[in-house]
């Protein structure tokens, strides 16, 4: 836990909360610019080829990860914790550290289909590069969230992460049509 | 802490976190503004995944 149960924030949690914001946004877009290099290799795909790619993908995905396929094969996920060790020196450090593993997206689990679609988005329509330093800005923040509404809810009771966890099944599929979109405009 | 907003669902608390990418993507279809799609789709990509661990 990066942030204390309590009830008065001290400046340090604030600069705990900066440290874990600027990892994950650095994190973030480290990997929207990797992808964003190897969609190089999708340049000489036409358009009608870059739709079909997307959608299809976007099926594809959605099956294999929320759909009925999921039980058969799995999309690749590294399936562990982040490691205890990043803590190993100061908390602004290893809160750093932890944001910039959770902001890759690459280094734990993922147990949605958003961010997937989003990935492939990237690869497969090669947008402009100021478009991907957005798409991992609002990555890094949106994975920062959680932890930002603990600190800012300051004198109130306390935020157990368990409220952020999305209850319905229908919740990862809302937020994949949203990227879908969000990818239909950068075509 | 009222009985009413105690038994609000969490879902229901933080469902408003969900609108802000939901406009901006729909600001960058409507209006073609790409560069806010691209920040939507990333917003909604990262609270897809910080709501699902």
């Amino acid at each position: 836990m990066l942030l204390p149960p309590e009830r008065r924030r001290s400046l340090f949690d604030v600069k705990i909360v900066a440290a874990y914001l600027a990892g994950t946004i650095v994190g973030a877009t480290v990997t929207a610019c990797l992808a964003w290099i190897l969609s190089g290799l999708a340049e000489p795909l036409p358009d009608s080829a870059r739709w079909a790619a997307l959608l299809g993908g976007a099926v594809l995905l959605w099956l294999l990860k929320e759909g009925p396929l999921a039980r058969f094969l799995d999309l690749p996920e590294a399936r562990r914790q982040i490691p205890a060790d990043v803590f190993g020196g100061r908390l602004a450090t290893g809160a750093w550290r932890f944001g910039l593993e959770l902001g890759t997206g690459l280094r734990t689990y993922a147990p949605a289909v958003a961010p997937y679609l989003a990935l492939w988005a990237v690869l497969i329509l090669r947008p402009t590069f100021g478009q991907v330093l957005l798409v991992g800005l609002g990555f890094g923040i949106a994975r920062a969230v959680p932890l930002m509404i603990q600190l800012a809810a300051v004198g109130s009771r306390r935020i157990s992460p368990d409220v952020f966890r999305m209850s319905s099944k229908a919740y990862p599929t809302v937020a994949a049509v949203l990227v879908l979109m969000g990818a239909i405009c950068l075509v | 802490m009222s009985v009413a907003s105690e038994a609000t669902s969490p879902i229901r608390r933080f469902a408003w976190l969900w609108t802000l990418p939901a406009a901006l993507v729909a600001g960058g279809f409507w209006w073609g503004v790409s560069g806010a799609a691209a920040l939507g789709l990333g917003l909604a990509a990262g609270l897809a995944l910080a709501t699902s661990i």
